[in-house]
């Protein structure tokens, strides 16, 4: 055979050789494939009518999309919702939900790969995966004689069989989402220990932090001066919803001014631990921000409706896809509208026919989150003079020791720093939600909340004639020889949990005189409660609820387009209200030209922080100049900087605004006192004049050399983006310029361009009472997590321009009018 | 089979064409190879029309493929897998035609060595 006639065929050998190895060693082939490649995914982006046949489910159920993309879920069973529930919103969302779940439990490595080694492994720690097993085996065992657990089980299992009929649907369509087939893995199937995974999640973002590790450290330099810096009640706030407003209680003060001495092991092991707080959470799917929210309640005396307004306002960080997924749930005994999480089947925040409500986190009580010190002996802890054996778990691979406080999270020798973290108690806050979701008054409603644990949570709750607010959870009580539970604590059996404020004593109130209630992230009780309840260190300082009250007091009668108006896009800052005038007045003659045109703009400024004012970007920068020159020499001179930057962070003002600082709230309050004192001792001995000449000095300085035009107006510096969940920056969306700052509702700060906030009012809803179908809300994102959807930011603008959406509320399916639906999917039972 | 050069060359693109589209079913790309062996094994017409319709006939496989999908959105996805992937939409959507047509191509070639090896013996 002539040679020249084998090139043909090896040629042909060639290509199928370059296209193997291309498969072999890249997924560029199995993605490209075009009978299962990422091609066929197209059928996921189109809207239109269509009917699946599902294996699992009993009866018929009718899921409408309405215009704005919300669907609403019709069935006539509870198994089956939950199940259309599940299946509908892994349809639109499995890449988040499946990311949740592992998140919650710890298993990151398994699709994201050894980068996230030591998240996986802090995450395990803290105990989240072994609770989450926990949670779900109580559920199991109580179903037979506890209610809610009976529905929890059967709304759980449902949930997961319908996740799990739209994994297997995607993958005999070749419609796995996008995510996994780029990265070469299958879903995972769900299971309820995965939900209460996401609940252990939720609970680690609202209610778990090292504050009691910073306040340790502290200590341990500053000494006394630690109580100056971190005051246990605020000398600035006066509304407290909760009330307890009179004089001090000594005896709750005297606990909070004796801290426990620790020694330079346990120094050693809290700085270890606060380093490894760092892997909580993880570089990307991270969607913690400062947690703030906000929530108001108006009564019918004070609307134009005659009726209650209720406004719910969850500051959560951004994602594309956003935390939330809109439905409306209509099944036997249940109607009911509002948001639900990734892998959670329960409405968080919304309403039915009868009753509204919505979640803020509270204030401070160290996160929920407490550390002691425990002597070991081999394997053994030390209790009362009694070695008792610790308990060992291997989890994901990790080996993790508990005491009879919780988990050992760092160790030396035989000494342990041992975490009590209140999101470990067995719960079942998912059951609550369920249950909640179908109250019909207050007196459901509180008896469905008298069970909650974690996270920390103010419920604002209305309905057709009356508001109320209640911060139901597990609030510790300390016995033995109480030590300050805001620092570390001595774990030898001297001090202990000894049960919890009674149900009857937590924050609440019922129809106030006022005629509202405001809870965001404020302290809910005064000084004069008699329990332990905290200190100022937490992530707000309660300035946002004090602009929201003076707003209701100077708006005797509002509508409910009045609270849509003031939620979106109402940007006055409370801490610039009162400090401004104090400011000017330090300014007073000062005849230095940019002193003088400082003085000139925030005398003129009526303190509202909208996009288009330069004297916001004045006040501002001016006050962040003033907090740096008042606290950073304070702690450079005790030794804390520099030599805990990398555990303690550098604070700077609004919540830590400049990128690689940390907020403290307990500095904000201690800032604003000092500037309507006057003194700001012990934390400087300069006057306040020369401080605050300073700082606006500083400020018009930094305004002048960053924009010579003088076009500085606050715009330039503040707006909003929204991040892509995975990490794919190509997919963000923003940033976009808005007005507000960390003091008002939409409360982030940012010094742009770079350094945007990814936070804000994640859900914004006003509930008329009136009629619970003229209500209004939005969140920034869109249902679909894909970013090739129509459907995947369509919200966005919206949000940013406060232009909220009607929350379409119709009983039935027929009763939806046809030009206010997209498309309509009908499950039915069959298939395999 | 005896077919002129232009009646080979159709007949070998639909035999492609159809049997490519087939084979795809099974979801194992690698199999629209045979879909060229089988071509121009049937009609023995030569390297360059088996070497012609074996390209062509993949890529009018992917387009029929193209047909069965929502056209309309295509295009954002591919953008949005370009995007994650590093490579551009327009490579992609061009690598899947390629992919295509290179394997029926080289089942062509193949399947035309062995009718002439069998037609010399």
């Amino acid at each position: 055979m002539r040679k020249r006639a084998l090139i043909a065929p090896i040629a042909g050998v060639l290509i199928v050789v370059i296209i193997v190895v291309l498969g072999s060693f890249s997924p560029l082939i199995s993605i490209l494939n075009p009978s299962t490649g990422v091609i066929q995914n197209t059928r996921n982006l189109v809207i239109g009518n269509e009917s699946i046949s599902l294996p699992g489910l009993t009866g018929k159920v009718v899921v409408v999309q309405d215009s704005y993309g919300v669907y609403h879920i019709y069935a006539s069973s509870t198994k089956d919702l939950y199940y259309a529930l599940g299946f509908i919103q892994a349809k639109e969302r499995l890449e988040e939900i499946e990311v949740f779940g592992l998140e919650g439990m710890g298993q990151m490595q398994s699709i994201f790969g050894s980068s996230y080694y030591n998240y996986d492994k802090f995450q395990t720690l803290t105990g989240a995966p072994i609770t989450a097993q926990k949670d779900w085996n109580s559920v199991v065992n109580n179903a037979s004689v506890n209610a809610t657990d009976l529905l929890t089980k059967e709304a759980m299992q449902s949930y997961s069989s319908g996740i799990n009929a739209s994994i297997n649907y995607s993958e005999s369509h070749h419609t796995v989402p996008v995510l996994f087939k780029l990265l070469g893995v299958k879903p995972y199937y769900w299971t309820p220990v995965y939900s209460y995974a996401v609940q252990e999640l939720m609970t680690q973002q609202l209610e778990f932090g090292s504050d009691s590790l910073q306040f340790a450290v502290l200590y341990s330099t500053l000494g006394n001066l630690t109580y100056d810096l971190i005051p246990t009640f605020s000398p600035v706030q006066n509304y407290y919803y909760g009330g307890y407003g009179g004089s001090t209680n000594h005896s709750v003060l005297s606990l909070s001014h004796n801290t426990y001495p620790i020694n330079s092991t346990v120094l050693s092991l809290a700085e270890n631990l606060l380093q490894q707080f760092k892997y909580d959470p993880p570089t990307y799917f991270n969607f913690s921000t400062s947690d703030h929210s906000n929530e108001i309640v108006v009564a019918g005396n004070r609307t134009t409706t005659g009726s209650p307004l209720l406004m719910g306002g969850p500051v959560l960080g951004f994602s594309l896809p956003a935390i939330w997924f809109q439905v409306q749930l209509v099944g036997p005994g249940l109607d009911v509208y509002g948001v639900v999480l990734p892998g959670a089947p329960a409405i968080i925040i919304g309403f039915n026919q009868n009753i509204a409500w919505t979640l803020t986190d509270t204030q401070a009580i160290s996160s929920g989150t407490f550390f002691f010190v425990q002597q070991l002996q081999g394997d053994s802890y030390i209790w009362n003079g009694t070695a008792y054996p610790l308990k060992s778990y291997q989890i994901n691979g990790f080996d993790v020791n508990w005491t009879n406080l919780g988990p050992i999270m760092a160790q030396q020798g035989n000494t342990a720093l041992v975490m009590d973290w209140i999101g470990n108690m067995v719960s079942n806050e998912i059951g609550t939600f369920l249950q909640i979701d179908t109250a019909a008054n207050w007196t459901q409603f509180r008896s469905d909340l008298s069970s909650w644990v974690a996270p920390y949570q103010n419920f604002a709750f209305a309905n057709k004639s009356m508001i109320a607010d209640i911060s139901p959870s597990y609030y510790p009580i300390f016995g033995g020889t109480a030590y300050n539970p805001s620092s570390i604590m001595p774990g030898n059996g001297t001090e202990y949990i000894s049960g919890a404020i009674p149900y009857n004593k937590v924050p609440q109130v019922v129809n106030p005189s006022q005629g509202f209630i405001v809870s965001s992230n404020q302290r809910q009780v005064g000084t004069g409660y008699p329990y332990w309840f905290g200190t100022t260190e937490s992530f707000s300082d309660g300035f946002r609820a004090q602009m929201e009250v003076n707003y209701l007091l100077n708006h005797s009668m509002v509508s409910e387009t009045n609270i849509v108006n003031f939620q979106g896009t109402n940007y006055t800052d409370y801490e610039a209200q009162a400090a401004v005038p104090h400011i000017l007045s330090y300014l007073q003659g000062n005849t230095n030209a940019s002193v003088e045109r400082a003085y000139s703009l925030l005398s003129a400024w009526n303190y509202n922080m909208t996009a288009d004012s330069l004297a916001a970007s004045v006040w501002f920068f001016s006050y962040m100049y003033l907090f740096n020159d008042t606290f950073l020499p304070f702690l450079e001179q005790y030794g804390i900087l520099p030599e805990f930057n990398a555990t303690l962070g550098i604070p700077s003002g609004m919540g830590g605004s400049y990128p690689n600082t940390a907020g403290s709230a307990s500095m904000e309050i201690d800032l604003l006192n000092a500037i309507l004192t006057g003194n700001a001792s012990p934390f400087s001995n300069i006057s306040m004049k020369n401080l605050v000449t300073e700082a606006v000095v500083q400020a018009m300085s930094y305004l002048d050399q960053k924009y010579p035009s003088g076009n500085y107006s606050w715009g330039k510096f503040y707006g909003f983006l929204f991040p892509n969940l995975f990490g794919l920056s190509e997919f963000n969306v923003g940033p976009f310029s808005k007005g507000g700052d960390f003091n008002t509702p939409n409360d982030a700060s940012g010094v742009g361009p770079n350094n945007y906030p990814t936070g804000g009012q994640s859900w914004e809803m006003v509930v008329n009472m009136s009629n619970v179908s003229r209500s209004f809300g939005i969140y920034p994102g869109g249902e679909s997590e894909d970013p090739a959807s129509p459907l995947y930011a369509n919200y966005v603008n919206g949000w940013i321009n406060g232009t909220y959406l009607p929350l379409l509320y119709y009983p039935t399916p027929t009763s939806i009018p046809s030009n206010e639906t997209m498309d309509t999917i009908t499950l039915v039972p069959g298939g395999s | 089979m005896k077919f002129s050069g232009i009646l080979g060359f159709v007949v070998s693109l639909l035999i492609v064409v159809i049997l490519g589209t087939a084979l795809l079913f099974t979801n194992v790309w690698y199999l629209v190879l045979f879909s060229g062996v089988v071509a121009s094994l049937i009609i023995r017409k030569g390297y360059l029309i088996s070497t012609l319709s074996g390209f062509l006939g993949g890529v009018i496989v992917i387009l029929l493929i193209f047909l069965t999908l929502p056209t309309g959105h295509i295009g954002a996805l591919m953008v949005e897998v370009g995007s994650i992937a590093g490579i551009p939409s327009d490579l992609l959507i061009a690598l899947i035609f390629l992919i295509n047509g290179g394997l029926c191509l080289s089942g062509a070639l193949l399947g035309t060595f062995v009718a002439n090896a069998f037609h010399k013996s």
